[in-house]
């Protein structure tokens, strides 16, 4: 349904508006996803967890996701690191290069809030200085698992399970929401 | 071991009596202007090796700054700790480099973070310091805060590594990163071809430079261990052992005998996950895509394996001062000695299949060889250095935690190749595989964890362990008030990086170059700490 | 060769996890998430051993809230209760789980439990937030997070 723009939105207007294409860009890379990873100062640990993802116990390929090397051709910038003061420029190049719409995810304690090393005179501590995050994965690394879990909300193909700082009981214990099925003619365009 | 003062009068001497007594950590004080001289001395004493060069902004204490030049005795497992004098207000010294081609890239540091100029170093340019980080700003000095906010320069010319030639024609420049293909970390490359061939490589890397030394200064002996494990994630165990056995030369302290043997067997879980997952790389890099998967599968049980007996899949909160934070019981050996013999089943399984794809070795054989001479030069470390010939190996030559009570071989091969490489790691697979079942058959009972008593005026020392790609080494200054002064890591791919670029030209082309990145399979992140 | 790959594959058959559409638990001890339990908890005594132990400083204690100006950390504002009583906050975002708060904890308040579906869209989702009045307080959770 197209809505047609108000003279004088107010905030609450503009705070509905915004959810509701944030809901739609998710919608876009519910069936497939391309993420370009970038390691802004990471100890490798986190590197080893994602490349964990395309390994055969994991298979992030049948999810629909994929990493690509251009980003360009990306949907989802992963990453990782503390944000050094050397590779602050190169990130946001990068993220820069993507084109709307895109998502970006914080990996690990470092990029969601500094880690050990919080913001010093080498290192940015959060990812959300430097750039508008839409997921947080919390962990030292944090598992291939987890990684799963919040590339799938980042696409709101799974809940979230953390508010307030407690994990919610939930009722059948899992994560997901349902994959989206294909209507009669084969392809899940936009809803309104 | 202890930490002891030479009675040695001269230097002489004092090489002499390093090479002799076993067991020994000397330290020794020269004058600054000596030090070239005594670095000569060294470099002639058979089965021994530059270690590290560093220094240390000493005036809290006694007014001045110190540099200390580490050199290992292999034959006798001793170190021996040269410490020189420089004074603050007109801080330099001759610089090694032309005696050492291995200490570049350590005084270019010293530079940067202490600003002790080496005099006569062939290139005096910036290395970790940030492009934009004012150049008399200096890290390592204590009166710079870690959480200070600092202003972003233009980067200067005469401080950049000249740029390279330009290029004629037929002639074309790749540059690579930081941000670069894959899931990969964040280093910079440019190579230069001659239509299909490398003919230069030159290397940008410390994009991940996050001040680890700095960030260790005025924490407390039981947080220093989590700054050193996340140095480099996949080396977490030797770094945090390494630091820890530096707390513990410090403070004197004894690790009981349990806690060494538990050490010995996480180190070579480390190792095996390293070299598993090193072999994954490999055959991506080479496009073996079914060789990739297999070892991938083989990767995941270790690391699965990890989080069951350790709590965490890469090995990070064991090691404390005095010995482990946590002890094993029966049962979880049983439970590592099914995992070693299944892996060792899927090995015998695998390694022929890979020896027999001669599609991957065609890939490795004569790629990106580095020669022995050039190894040697630059320092080379590990299974890097082992496969280029150099007969080196913490675990063997300084035994440190259960090693010298364990049996196991070190792989040699002179051909420095990629394949050199892949090789010596296939074969510590198997020697891990073999201590580590030996540490659990050996294992004896009792405490797992030291009382550690602090000195009170203070205390320094120095640790070492062989981390999956070579020789890991820390050294630690502990104030009075039991916080840490200074802290020196240096990982194994610090020394390592230098000697990249050098297997880069000859003869390789530009698709060899991902072949002999991964078949170097260094950390960016140990280098840039 | 290929052919030997192709059989090996086979023999290895289908060793891909179901998550999410199956629930996967991680092996007990697996140092996954730190939780407070608010009635053995004794903040409001003066006990200050769990901030004490932590390094990234997740855990603070009152107003210690983290300004731009310190380490940086996640600030968030928090109403302040009638009646006294002490603020304790977990950041989940800055915590490396590395279970020393667990370790100095000489009342058992913090537990170390294998979960691991921590992600949130809001950085204020990961701000544990509990105010302690003397023992035996029940959980209140006080906190109204801005986003940042």
């Amino acid at each position: 349904m197209n809505q047609l723009p108000l003279l004088n939105p107010t905030d609450g207007d503009i705070e509905r508006a915004s959810e509701q294409i944030r809901e739609m860009v998710r919608r876009l890379f519910k069936r497939s996803l391309h993420i370009r990873h970038v390691d802004a100062g990471s100890c490798n640990a986190c590197e080893s967890e994602i490349k964990q993802l395309t390994s055969p116990y994991y298979d992030l390929h049948r999810l629909g996701i994929f990493f690509t090397t251009s980003p360009r051709h990306a949907d989802l910038l992963l990453v990782t690191g503390p944000i050094t003061r050397a590779m602050e420029a190169p990130l946001l190049r990068t993220y820069e290069a993507m084109p709307d719409p895109r998502l970006v995810v914080a990996v690990g304690a470092c990029a969601c809030d500094g880690g050990i090393f919080g913001r010093s005179c080498l290192t940015n501590g959060r990812l959300s200085r430097v750039l508008p995050v839409d997921v947080l994965i919390p962990g030292c690394p944090p598992t291939p698992f987890a990684l799963i879990q919040g590339l799938l909300l980042a696409v709101g193909r799974a809940e979230q399970k953390m508010r307030q700082g407690q994990i919610q009981p939930s009722g059948d214990n899992r994560a997901i929401l349902g994959t989206p099925s294909p209507t009669p003619n084969g392809f899940s365009g936009v809803e309104s | 071991m202890i930490e002891t003062q030479s009675t040695a009068k001269t230097l002489e001497q004092l090489i002499r009596d390093v090479g002799r007594d076993s067991q020994r950590f000397a330290t020794a004080t020269v004058r600054a202007d000596d030090l070239p001289a005594a670095a000569r001395l060294l470099v002639r004493e058979e089965g021994t090796a530059f270690a590290d060069l560093f220094a240390v902004d000493d005036r809290d204490r006694s007014g001045r700054f110190q540099i200390h030049l580490i050199w290992a005795f292999d034959p006798s497992a001793a170190w021996l700790d040269l410490i020189a004098d420089v004074d603050p207000t007109h801080p330099e010294y001759p610089s090694l480099a032309p005696t050492l081609p291995a200490v570049g890239w350590y005084e270019r540091e010293i530079r940067d973070e202490l600003g002790i100029e080496p005099r006569d170093h062939p290139l005096p340019r910036r290395l970790r310091r940030p492009a934009d980080w004012p150049p008399e700003t200096y890290l390592l000095r204590r009166d710079l805060d870690w959480s200070t906010t600092i202003p972003r320069i233009p980067a200067r010319a005469e401080d950049e590594l000249p740029p390279l030639a330009v290029a004629p024609e037929g002639v074309v420049d790749y540059p690579l990163g930081p941000v670069r293909s894959g899931v990969v970390e964040s280093g910079h490359y440019t190579l230069r071809t001659v239509g299909e061939e490398i003919v230069d490589c030159r290397l940008q890397l410390f994009y991940k430079h996050r001040g680890v030394e700095k960030r260790a200064e005025g924490l407390s002996i039981l947080h220093a261990p989590l700054v050193a494990e996340r140095i480099s994630g996949t080396s977490a165990f030797a770094h945090s052992l390494a630091l820890c056995q530096a707390i513990e030369m410090a403070c004197g302290a004894v690790v009981p005998k349990r806690a060494q043997f538990l050490r010995t067997l996480f180190a070579e879980l480390e190792r095996l996950y390293n070299h598993i997952g090193y072999q994954a790389d490999l055959c991506q890099a080479t496009g073996l895509g079914v060789g990739q998967a297999q070892w991938e599968i083989l990767k995941e049980r270790l690391l699965r394996l990890n989080a069951t007996v350790a709590g965490h899949r890469y090995l990070f909160g064991l090691n404390v001062p005095g010995g482990l934070s946590r002890d094993l019981i029966p049962p979880v050996f049983g439970t590592i000695r099914r995992a070693l013999h299944d892996l060792r089943t899927d090995l015998d399984v695998l390694e022929p299949m890979l020896l027999g794809s001669a599609s991957h070795l065609d890939r490795l054989e004569g790629t990106g060889i580095l020669r022995s001479a050039d190894a040697r030069a630059y320092g080379a470390v590990g299974p890097i250095g082992r496969a280029s010939n150099i007969d080196r190996d913490l675990r063997r030559d300084h035994p440190y935690a259960a090693y010298d009570a364990v049996d196991f071989a070190v792989p040699i091969v002179e051909t420095g190749d990629a394949l050199a490489r892949f090789q010596v790691r296939l074969t510590e697979t198997r020697e891990s595989i073999r201590i580590a079942e030996q540490v659990i058959d050996t294992i004896p009972g009792g405490p797992i964890r030291a009382e550690i008593s602090l000195p009170a005026a203070g205390a320094t020392g120095f640790g070492w362990a062989e981390s999956s790609r070579g020789a890991s080494l820390h050294w630690v200054a502990i104030g009075p008030d039991g916080t840490i002064t200074r802290y020196r890591a240096r990982p194994a791919s610090f020394a390592n990086w230098q000697a990249f670029p050098l297997a880069v030209p000859g003869h390789n082309i530009l698709t060899d170059f991902p072949v002999i990145e991964q078949s170097f399979g260094l950390s960016f992140a140990g280098a840039d700490r | 060769m290929q052919i030997a790959w192709l059989i090996r594959g086979l023999r290895t058959g289908v060793v891909t996890t179901r998550y999410p559409r199956e629930p996967e638990t991680l092996p007990r001890g697996f140092r996954g998430l730190p939780v407070l339990d608010v009635d053995r908890c004794h903040a409001a005594d003066g006990c200050n051993d769990c901030v004490q132990a932590c390094l990234p400083r997740a855990i603070t204690l009152d107003a210690e809230t983290r300004g731009q100006g310190d380490t940086g950390r996640e600030s968030f504002a928090v109403s302040e209760e009638a009646g006294g009583g002490v603020l304790l906050r977990l950041n989940y975002g800055a915590c490396i789980m590395c279970g020393l708060c667990v370790a100095a904890c000489q009342s058992t308040a913090i537990t170390m439990t294998a979960d691991y579906e921590l992600a949130v869209r809001q950085p204020g989702d990961l701000i544990c937030a509990a105010t302690l009045r003397d023992q035996g307080a029940h959980h209140e959770s006080t906190a109204s997070p801005e986003p940042n």
